[in-house]
C-alpha cells in the first residue's frame, strides 16, 4: 500500500474519532477556549464531524409557539400563526420558537420576528409577539380526562417605529 | 485473537461494490434537489437578508468559523452585487451543482460546490435547520471527498480511472461507521430519559402540534404500544453497530431502522429527514446486507421474470 493510502486510513481514522468524541459531547467537556479546540471545532464544523446526537434525548419538553397580534393605523387588529407555502416552514420556523425558550435570545429573535411580521404586513402600527407552549398530560392523566393545553410564556410589543417598548 | 484480526482485515479490506459509493451520490444529490425544490417557495424567508432572521443576527449569533451569505455578500459588494442577487446567484450555483453531481460530471468539483454552497446556507439559515440539514452536511461531505464517481456517471464514462478495492471499501465503511456511531449515541443518550422507558416519549411526540398528523389520543387507552414502540426504537439504535454487522440480524436490521424513519416522516411530519436517512441507510447498508442488491442490472430482473413467467407458462401446460 502506498503512503498516500497509509494517510488516507490515517485520516479516515482520525475523522472517526472526532465523531465518536463529538457524539459523547466533547465540547461541553471543559474549556474549549483554547487554539486546538478552536481547530478541532472549525475542523469538525466543515467536516460535519461535530456534531451530537440528542434528537429527542433524553426526552420531549413542553412544545413553545408563537402567535403574533397585529394592530393596523385604521384601529383593527388581527392574530397570525406565521406559516410558509413549503411543507418544511413550520419545522423549521418551530426552531427558532424552541431558541426562544432561552431567556438570553427572547430580545432579539422576537424583535426578528416582529420585523418579518412587519415585512408582510406592512400597515401594521403595533404587533405583539406571544409566546404559548403546549403542556402535554402523561397517558395517566390523559385517562383521567385531562387534556392538553396552552400555557403562556412571554410577550413583547413592538411599535412600528421604535423597538421593543414592552414585555411581560 | 486470530478471528479478530481476521475480522478486522475483512472489514477494511474485503471489496465492496463501487456501486455503493455511486448510488450514495445519487441519492444524495436527488434528495438535495428535492430539498431545494420543496423550500424553494420559503427560500428567501430562509435565507434571505431580510428573512425571519435577517443576516445580521443570524451572523451575530453564529458560533461557528464557516463562511455565512453575508461573507459572500461583503465580498461581492464590491462588484456592486447586491444581497438579494447575492442569493440568487449561490442558489443557481447550488442547483447546477446537484445536477452535476448527479450525473456524476465533473464530480469532484460539483460536489465541492454543492458541499459549501450548502455550509454557507446552513451557517446563515443555523436557526432554522434541523436533523436534516445536519445529514445533508455530512452526506455532500462525503461526496466531495470521497472517490463517488467511480461508476454510473459521465466522469467513468469518459475516463476510467482505476482505484484499488480497499480505498473503496474503505470510503464505504467510513460512512457506515458514521451511522453507527450517530444511532449508539442516539440510543444512549435516549435511554438517560425515563420517558423513553414508560413510552412517554413517542406519546408526547404524536400528542405535540407540531407533529399531530393523525389522531393517537386512543393510545392512552393501550400504553403498551407507545412503550413497546419506544423500547424498539432503544433496541434498534443503541445495537445498530452490531445488528447491522451481524450476519444473521443485518436484514432485519435495516428493515427496522428503515421503518423506524418511515414512522417518523409518516407521523410526526418529518418527511424531508425520514426521507434522508431511509436513504443513507439504504444506499449505505443496502447491498451489504442484501447481497448482490446493487449489481442486479435491469436486464437481469427482466431475464429472471422471463425465465419466472416461462416456468409458470409450463407448469399450466403439464396441468
Amino acid at each position: 500500500m502506498p503512503l498516500k493510502h497509509k494517510i488516507y486510513f490515517a485520516l479516515a481514522a482520525i475523522h472517526l474519532v472526532m465523531i465518536a468524541l463529538y457524539s459523547t459531547h466533547f465540547a461541553d467537556w471543559g474549556n474549549m477556549d483554547n487554539p486546538a479546540s478552536k481547530t478541532l471545532a472549525t475542523v469538525g464544523r466543515y467536516t460535519g464531524s461535530n456534531n451530537i446526537f440528542s434528537f429527542f434525548a433524553p426526552g420531549l419538553s413542553d412544545q413553545p409557539y408563537v402567535v403574533y397580534n397585529v394592530k393596523f393605523k385604521d384601529s383593527s387588529e388581527r392574530y397570525i400563526d406565521l406559516t410558509g407555502k413549503s411543507p418544511d416552514f413550520t419545522n423549521r420556523i418551530n426552531n427558532i420558537y424552541g431558541y426562544l425558550t432561552i431567556p438570553e435570545a427572547r430580545a432579539v429573535l422576537s424583535a426578528s420576528l416582529a420585523q418579518n411580521i412587519k415585512e408582510r404586513y406592512p400597515g401594521a402600527a403595533k404587533i405583539r409577539v406571544a409566546m404559548v407552549v403546549q403542556q402535554i398530560p402523561d397517558m395517566t392523566a390523559y385517562r383521567a380526562g385531562k387534556r392538553s393545553h396552552w400555557k403562556f410564556w412571554f410577550q413583547r410589543d413592538f411599535s412600528v417605529d421604535s423597538t421593543a417598548n414592552s414585555q411581560q | 485473537m486470530k478471528k479478530t484480526f481476521s475480522h478486522i482485515n475483512n472489514l477494511f479490506f474485503k471489496p465492496e461494490a463501487p456501486e455503493t459509493l455511486a448510488y450514495f451520490r445519487i441519492a444524495v444529490s436527488a434528495f438535495a434537489l428535492i430539498q431545494l425544490f420543496v423550500l424553494l417557495p420559503d427560500w428567501m424567508w430562509l435565507f434571505g437578508p431580510k428573512g425571519l432572521l435577517p443576516w445580521e443576527i443570524s451572523d451575530a449569533l453564529n458560533t461557528s468559523n464557516t463562511p455565512s451569505l453575508l461573507f459572500v455578500s461583503n465580498l461581492l459588494a464590491h462588484l456592486h452585487i447586491s444581497p438579494d442577487t447575492t442569493v440568487y446567484l449561490l442558489t443557481i450555483i447550488y442547483f447546477l451543482s446537484l445536477i452535476g453531481l448527479l450525473l456524476g460530471f465533473k464530480t469532484r468539483a460539483m460536489a465541492v460546490a454543492a458541499w459549501l454552497i450548502h455550509l454557507m446556507l446552513d451557517t446563515t439559515g443555523h436557526f432554522t435547520a434541523y436533523g436534516v440539514e445536519t445529514f445533508l452536511h455530512i452526506a455532500l461531505f462525503y461526496c466531495a471527498v470521497l472517490p463517488v464517481g467511480y461508476r454510473l456517471s459521465f466522469d467513468a464514462r469518459k475516463k476510467q480511472t482505476l482505484f484499488p478495492s480497499y480505498l473503496i471499501t474503505l470510503s464505504v465503511r467510513i460512512i457506515q461507521l458514521h451511522l453507527c456511531i450517530m444511532y449508539l449515541a442516539c440510543g444512549i443518550e435516549k435511554s438517560m430519559g425515563g420517558q423513553w422507558w414508560n413510552g412517554e416519549a413517542v406519546w408526547i411526540a404524536l400528542q405535540q402540534d407540531q407533529f399531530h398528523k393523525v389522531d393517537t389520543g386512543w393510545m392512552a387507552q393501550v400504553p403498551i404500544l407507545p412503550k413497546l414502540l419506544c423500547w424498539g426504537t432503544l433496541l434498534v439504535e443503541t445495537f445498530y453497530p452490531v445488528g447491522i454487522f451481524y450476519k444473521k440480524t443485518k436484514k432485519i436490521w435495516l428493515i427496522c431502522i428503515m421503518s423506524m424513519h418511515a414512522f417518523i416522516a409518516i407521523f410526526l411530519g418529518l418527511q424531508l429527514f425520514g426521507v434522508l436517512m431511509i436513504l443513507l441507510n439504504l444506499t449505505v447498508f443496502g447491498n451489504y446486507c442484501f447481497e448482490g442488491l446493487f449489481l442486479l442490472q435491469w436486464k437481469d430482473v427482466v431475464g429472471k421474470l422471463k425465465l419466472r413467467k416461462a416456468a409458470v407458462a409450463e407448469e399450466l401446460v403439464q396441468l
